[in-house]
């Protein structure tokens, strides 16, 4: 068992270990960490919520009722329900309204899996973009419990859109330990601003033989580093920025070389390339030629031509 | 060829070839070599010429220049196939999906005989006495074709295998039909072409016969190629136009603008559709394609194909598991001159099951690349190793060789749609010849610039989707309305942003490489990107690029609820003044309730049937 444990104690969240005192968490832990919720603590606090704020609690079983139609008639595989649950997320108590349906499952019966998926994986979402730390435990829980692989990487997103240190510490094991849902978590990690994240990812990335794994770790370091992300400000810490961009790009430019006989992967680390856009990139394309393949020059070259033209620049 | 496998069972006979010698002996007389002569429309102009050299000369070979053509004989001329059963229950999927006019052995009427392919054998009046005659179907295509002959009750179905022709058939001459019982699916099953023998054999006369002939057993054959399915492109003009019929507002709403555009572009009436679950995407459950063959004077007869899509729903059903609103190819397409055709798999990926909407299926205009010719276009289709469409109809279209299938890379989307981020407009002025067409691309970044632009002129308190909602129209607690400021302000969606703008770029790549697509035929559609799900995008203002072209000149597209600037809307200005330059008039159509904000917008919730092309696939090499 992880020494590390999660507790929710009155609506606060403590990352203790052993010893009582917050620690990183190991890179790459023999196993993930383990987390448990207070859940009895956090039903009081639901219940509270709710008699100090029914109208919201009335607005979010309104949404849930519209769940189904939103189902039947969306284009792919699930429903958009994330744009309205972060609306209701900033009524009063919508924070407590959202906890509610998730942890008690509400209308689990009756809803079908694709809605029932939607609305999970949405509120596990929206739990991470209101970047309130309370939901901290309840996503380490749905990361190790959840059985749907859209809500595992839901739950990792939410995580790593908290962004404060005890996230990360949870988020960056389930990153780098090998297991049947490393590759959603993978996915979700992507919004984790974090230099270690980056570290993390690009770990993985390395040491990736896995197609999916390598294509995901790929996508997900293109979003961790975009440029015009954390140009928006809204990060963690602006500071991260530079480390964590150039980390990005140099494990991506690494993946671009190890992968250049694979048109797929070689196209997706381009295209990452460009999203993260580091200022140091061309002159680590023009180092990484000296020591490539004529086949790898040649499409080294091919990348600094549309990293001239960037799209997302 | 004519006696190309003409068997010398006979000795030289006497006379033939010989040069007198110093006995005198009254000449031989000369005979004839026998007339063994099949005749398909070799010549590819709409008829059999029986005096025509060229609709001999390598009849027994099929390429770019010759070669005899037939089409697979499924539409229902008769209109005649069921609906529903006995007990006056719906057909299931496959039940609906088997019947058509080349499920039984009769011609269904005057219309059903022009969807069959001429052939005929030259009589040979002088044949002998004893001569029989066959006409046989190579092992393989045999199971794929019907053939007719005509009697006087009309053309009769017959068995090849089994029918010997009289010496009368042979020296009347027999004017036959052909008809395909299916389009290619596998090539390792059946690869489209079929050699037609007809083979005459003659036991030889008796001795003392003044008119008779030794022995010969003589053959020709014809060699012939069913037609291939192929996908309308957006180079030929709209004909018909079809949108779901909503029971809601806002369908109203999304039909009454499509029907403006299309008045605009000088279209009838809009055809409403009513489906099961009146599945709004109709643009996915259903594909228009066409098959063609010679005709007279230069032209083509055409069946229209309307191919169902590949959605499993309801993988565990053994009787329905198909979207259901894809019935409608045989419940209301099917009938005179139109086919509908299903292939699917339904243990295919469910995770990749968005991938069979044929938003996902797009037709690059005619082009021309590295020598390459593409004169009927090619498919375009989303899907990378292991995220790809149903195998069965991937084979089926891959099999049709005239416009084999590109794919992009669309995971990154949620919907994962190629209409989604491109279209082509029919663009010939300025275009290279090889590619008379524009690329109309989504552009996040472009989208970023024009809203930055408006910020750093001091309009960052704008809102943009104002009296829009982001659940519906009665939500009243989740109105979409943003501030420019604030639109830009999210790291999320900028995340998706750039790297859609990474990815469309990536998209364009393929293009370049494979299309020889250059900068200048592009125009941008700009539109922040988001993510839904995480990893996963789809355009946050509505997809401008996903409109439907229901003229030459006339786009139809989402009207984008930018901000007012000036009393303008900054995307329409900005849309209007990029097609315009190419003379292209955009008309809006509001589709934010029902397409917009179910992570759709024009074009997936619409379908056309368009003009069938001039260009002959038969002609493409392939």
């Amino acid at each position: 068992m992880s020494p590390y444990k999660l507790f929710v104690v009155a609506g606060l969240v403590a990352l203790v270990s052993g010893h009582g005192s917050v620690q990183a968490v190991p890179a790459s832990p023999a196993k993930p960490a383990v987390v448990a919720i207070d859940r009895g603590a956090l039903l009081r606090e639901l219940a509270v919520a709710r008699t100090r704020t029914p109208a919201t609690f009335s607005a979010m079983a309104a949404f849930r009722a519209q769940v189904p139609g939103l189902d039947a008639r969306k284009r792919g595989p699930l429903a958009v329900l994330a744009a309205a649950l972060e609306r209701l997320a900033g009524k009063p108590d919508g924070w407590s309204a959202l906890v509610e349906t998730l942890t008690l499952d509400l209308d689990a019966a009756t809803l079908a899996p694709s809605a029932r998926t939607a609305l999970r994986a949405s509120i596990a979402e929206t739990l991470g973009r209101t970047r309130d730390p309370r939901g901290l435990p309840i996503l380490a829980d749905l990361l190790a419990t959840d059985p749907d692989p859209m809500v595992v990487r839901a739950a990792a997103f939410g995580l790593g859109r908290l962004q404060d240190d005890a996230a990360v510490a949870v988020l960056v094991p389930w990153v780098t330990a090998k297991s049947d849902r490393q590759v959603s978590v993978v996915v979700g990690a992507g919004s984790c601003r974090r230099s270690a994240m980056a570290s993390a990812l690009a770990t993985v990335l390395a040491g990736s033989s896995d197609p999916a794994l390598t294509r995901a770790t790929i996508d997900a370091l293109g979003k961790l580093g975009a440029k015009w992300a954390w140009e928006t400000g809204d990060v963690h810490d602006r500071k991260e920025e530079s480390s964590s961009r150039d980390t990005a790009a140099r494990a991506l430019l690494s993946a671009f070389v190890q992968h250049v006989v694979d048109p797929e992967l070689r196209l997706a680390a381009a295209n990452a390339i460009l999203a993260v856009d580091a200022v140091g990139t061309p002159g680590w394309i023009a180092a990484a030629k000296a020591t490539a393949s004529p086949s790898a020059v040649a499409e080294l070259d091919a990348l600094a031509a549309r990293l001239a033209a960037n799209p997302a620049r | 060829m004519r006696l190309a496998a003409l068997v010398a069972l006979f000795a030289p006979l006497a006379g033939l070839g010989c040069s007198s010698n110093s006995t005198e002996q009254p000449p031989a007389a000369i005979i004839p070599p026998p007339l063994v002569d099949l005749r398909a429309d070799n010549n590819r102009n709409g008829i059999v010429d029986l005096d025509d050299p060229t609709e001999d000369a390598n009849e027994e070979t099929w390429d770019a220049t010759h070669g005899a053509i037939f089409l697979a004989n499924i539409d229902d001329d008769l209109t005649a196939c069921p609906q529903k059963d006995e007990g006056g229950r719906p057909l299931n999927d496959d039940v609906l999906a088997e019947c058509n006019d080349a499920q039984n052995d009769v011609v269904d009427g005057d219309d059903d005989l022009l969807d069959l392919a001429p052939l005929a054998t030259v009589a040979w009046a002088a044949a002998p006495d004893e001569a029989t005659a066959t006409l046989t179907v190579d092992a393989k295509g045999a199971p794929y074709v019907r053939l007719f002959r005509r009697t006087d009750a009309g053309y009769v179905a017959f068995d090849p295998a089994t029918t010997t022709f009289t010496i009368d058939d042979i020296r009347q001459g027999l004017d036959l039909r052909l008809e395909g019982k299916d389009v290619v699916r596998d090539p390792a099953a059946w690869d489209g072409y079929v050699n037609l023998t007809w083979r005459i054999v003659h036991p030889g006369s008796a001795p003392n016969d003044p008119k008779g002939r030794e022995a010969f057993d003589a053959s020709d054959v014809v060699r012939m190629r069913v037609a291939p399915v192929l996908l309308s492109h957006h180079a030929s003009p709209a004909e018909r136009v079809f949108a779901t019929k909503v029971p809601a507002d806002e369908s109203v709403v999304f039909r009454t603008d499509l029907q403006k555009a299309m008045k605009a572009a000088g279209l009838g009436a809009l055809e409403a559709l009513t489906v099961p679950g009146s599945d709004p995407w109709a643009q996915d459950f259903f594909e228009t394609g066409f098959m063609t063959m010679p005709a007279a004077d230069g032209q083509q007869h055409a069946m229209r194909v309307v191919i169902r899509s590949a959605n499993v729903y309801k993988a565990t059903s053994a009787t329905n598991p198909l979207r259901p609103a894809g019935k409608i190819v045989w419940t209301y397409f099917r009938g005179k001159d139109i086919a509908g055709l299903v292939a699917y798999d339904k243990r295919h990926d469910e995770r990749t099951d968005s991938l069979n909407s044929f938003g996902n299926t797009e037709t690059i205009p005619p082009y021309e690349f590295t020598g390459k010719k593409w004169p009927l276009g090619r498919i375009l289709q989303g899907g990378i190793k292991g995220f790809m469409p149903d195998p069965k109809l991937g084979l089926l279209l891959d099999s049709q060789q005239i416009q084999k299938p590109l794919f992009i890379d669309t995971s990154w989307l949620l919907v994962g749609h190629v209409d989604e981020s491109l279209s082509f407009l029919p663009v010939t002025e300025g275009t290279p010849k090889e590619r008379p067409w524009i690329l109309m691309a989504a552009d996040p970044g472009g989208a970023k610039k024009l809203i930055e632009a408006q910020v750093t002129a001091g309009h960052g308190d704008v809102k943009m989707f104002v009296d829009k909602f982001v659940l519906d129209k009665d939500g009243a607690a989740v109105a979409a309305d943003v501030t420019l400021k604030a639109a830009l302000a999210d790291a999320d969606r900028m995340a998706a942003t750039a790297t859609a703008a990474a990815n469309i770029d990536g998209q364009l790549d393929v293009l370049r490489k494979e299309v020889g697509l250059t900068d200048d035929q592009l125009i941008r559609a700009p539109a922040l990107f988001e993510d839904p799900y995480p990893g996963v995008g789809v355009a946050w203002q509505p997809g401008t690029v996903n409109g439907i072209l229901v003229g030459p000149k006339t786009f139809g597209s989402p009207k984008p609820h930018g901000p007012l600037i000036d009393g303008k809307d900054l995307m329409e200005v900005d849309l209007e003044k990029t097609l315009s330059a190419k003379g292209i008039k955009v008309v809006w159509i509001e589709d934010w309730d029902l397409y917009h904000s179910a992570l759709g917008e024009v074009h997936c919730g619409s379908n056309v049937f368009r003009a069938l092309p001039t260009a002959k696939w038969w002609e493409a090499g392939k």
